[in-house]
């Protein structure tokens, strides 16, 4: 183009040259030379500045063009660049994302492998700790009406306790968080409301360094994660929200499953220790079973042998009492009519024992002073006690209520009681018995020790059995007898003993 | 004046023995060995106080105490049994004079009877 104009130009300047000398010559003749020859020049230069405009305006236009042209590239250029620094970025974020994709993969892989709620906790923090290096991060799981801190990184266990929040609480950002289930950064604190329990956790607060992130599983809000840079300040981008929605949207799923699994979990346990309390009811229905029907086959037994006993008893008695007042009290034999008796007598208690052990013990309840009842047996046996030289303490509670049972019955049970405990101190060093009354809620306790010989491991679930003694004359009833009452007062009897030291019975009655 | 007992007891050792032991503490004593006997020397006279064993061979003691008070309310009527009836408390504690257990101390028994007899008097 440029040689073009060059050689347009050139050949311009000759033509206008050849035009001057042909104008100055024809012009000659006709005007003097001194004009001639600056006519000449002026035609010559319009025809010139003609000529020259209509070769220059194709040279414009491609100049034009040109430019054209040259900012086209410049811009091209300008993209180029822009789209090279685009690449770049994405490149990076691509990497980015693939690391995150690589580390959920990784989680998801773990998480799947576990059902433990806490490991899964631990490695949703890890995660997302490592990943997007928050200052703090708190996982919180709704349950029962409460949004509980479960575990946190960045924070103490101490200060990650008190951060529970009711979920009735609606005014401040987190329920809102999870009422809306969506992400939220804190941008402006004065706008939103924190929780009462935050005051402590959450000072220096500025815009745009708290977000929660909803836990969502199976559409619904499981809880929540929470996170800061309080400490380094750092702003929380949007970016940061989404690689974090990432973990939060696998997480919200496996954190249900292994409750759901935990859930089921503990069903199992509850349903097999419900099996295992039925089973143990059975056995003891049964074992009640059986030591009813037992009972009951005594019983029987017992009105029979009862009768046929007590009859020829009553003969041998009588016979003996007689033979006895004939006989004066200087004899000698007399004493074996005694012996009659008094054996008589002990065979007529057992019969007696058996009677009431298997017959009809339904309670005739009246209102009762058990600290009174307790006194009236002390008194009855004051002899023996102090014949045996026992150390008695009383330690009743004056304040406990009236008991619905039956007086005549609780004494035997007292009576036996009390007598085992002084049989058993006769020849001990220390003979302390102690009997003391309490309430418990709604039972009354009667507290009976003694400082005996103790019972041994062995024979301590015997001692309630039918006719299991240890006492040479013992029936094996009176324990067994009382037991019966005080079961008939729909109460128990406890009962500790340490070897060598005592026994304590503890007869609980219930008030109503 | 003797006052007369009527001793039903079909144990023969043990009726033998309260009626030694009465006479002699000087008492007039008839001693019968079923129900049957009983009633017929009741319809003969009432006696002054009854000793009634409860299983006897014919009918109960508590039907011959029943028998008894529809002539006689006050006439005390001792139940003497090897085992009393738990059924039957309530209707001894309203009919009967007093309800002992076999074997008898037959030195409470006789103090039983003094006092019955002194109260009808």
């Amino acid at each position: 183009m440029l040689s073009r104009i060059r050689w347009s130009t050139l050949g311009l300047i000759c033509l206008s040259i050849i035009l001057f000398f042909i104008l100055t010559k024809v012009l000659n003749p006709f005007f003097l030379p001194r004009l001639a020859v600056p006519l000449s020049i002026i035609i010559c230069l319009c025809a010139g500045t003609v000529l020259l405009s209509i070769i220059l305006r194709p040279a414009k236009k491609q100049l034009i063009n040109m430019n054209i042209s040259q900012e086209k590239y410049k811009e091209t250029t300008n993209l180029l660049e822009l789209s090279k620094k685009e690449m770049e970025e994405k490149n990076i974020m691509l990497k980015q994302r693939t690391e995150t994709l690589t580390t959920l993969n990784r989680i998801n892989k773990a998480m799947i492998s576990t059902t433990d709620l806490d490991r899964i906790l631990g490695l949703i923090l890890e995660a997302v700790q490592k990943d997007l290096n928050f200052d703090r991060t708190i996982i919180f799981l709704i349950e029962n009406g409460i949004l509980g801190p479960e575990k946190g990184v960045g924070i103490e266990a101490e200060a990650l306790e008190k951060l529970a929040i009711p979920m009735k609480d609606k005014n401040n950002f987190v329920i809102k968080t999870i009422i809306e289930a969506k992400p939220k950064i804190i941008y402006s604190i004065e706008e939103e409301v924190l929780p009462k329990c935050f005051s402590e956790s959450y000072k220096n607060l500025k815009p745009n360094i708290l977000a929660a992130i909803p836990l969502i599983s199976k559409d619904k809000v499981i809880g929540l994660v929470l996170v800061d840079n309080t400490k380094s300040q750092r702003e929380i981008e949007e970016r940061d929200i989404r690689n974090l929605t990432t973990f939060t949207n696998q997480a919200g799923l496996a954190i249900d499953n292994a409750r759901l699994f935990e859930m089921e979990k503990n069903f199992v346990e509850e349903l097999k220790r419900q099996v295992d309390i039925a089973k143990r009811e059975l056995e003891q229905t049964q074992a009640q079973l059986i030591q009813s029907e037992r009972l009951s086959a005594l019983g029987e037994m017992a009105a029979v042998v009862a009768h046929e006993v007590r009859n020829p008893m009553a003969s041998i008695r009588a016979s003996a009492q007689r033979i006895s007042k004939k006989i004066a009290n200087e004899d000698p034999n007399k004493k074996y009519t005694r012996y009659i008796i008094e054996e008589s007598d002990r065979l007529e208690r057992v019969v007696k024992n058996i009677l009431l052990f298997s017959g009809d013990s339904t309670p005739q309840s009246v209102d009762t002073d058990m600290n009174k009842l307790l006194e009236d047996v002390l008194y009855f046996l004051q002899p023996e006690i102090e014949s045996s030289q026992v150390q008695l303490v009383k330690m009743f509670d004056e304040s406990i209520s009236m008991l619905k049972i039956d007086p005549a019955l609780i004494r035997q049970v007292l009576l036996n009681v009390i007598q085992n405990g002084l049989h058993f101190m006769v020849n001990r060093e220390r003979r302390d018995l102690k009997v003391a009354t309490m309430q418990d809620g709604t039972n009354i306790i009667v507290e009976i020790s003694d400082t005996g010989p103790g019972i041994p491991e062995e024979n301590i679930r015997k001692i309630f059995d039918p006719f299991f003694t240890t006492k040479p004359s013992g029936t094996g009833l009176g324990l067994a007898i009382s037991n019966r009452i005080i079961e008939a007062h729909k109460g128990r009897i406890e009962v500790q003993s340490v070897l060598n030291y005592g026994s304590t019975f503890k007869i609980i009655l219930p008030l109503s | 004046m003797m006052e007369t007992i009527l001793v039903v007891e079909d144990t023969k050792y043990f009726s033998d023995i309260l009626t030694d032991e009465l006479k002699d503490s000087h008492y007039n004593v008839i001693t019968v060995y079923n129900g049957a006997s009983a009633l017929k020397k009741i319809e003969e006279k009432m006696p002054d106080l009854i000793i009634l064993d409860v299983k006897l061979p014919d009918i109960t003691g508590t039907e011959i105490l029943a028998y008894v008070r529809q002539y006689d309310t006050k006439v005390p009527v001792i139940i003497c049994t090897a085992i009393p009836s738990p059924k039957l408390k309530t209707y001894y504690d309203r009919w009967a004079s007093a309800v002992i257990i076999k074997p008898v101390d037959l030195d409470s028994l006789l103090g039983i009877v003094k006092k019955e007899l002194a109260k009808v008097k």
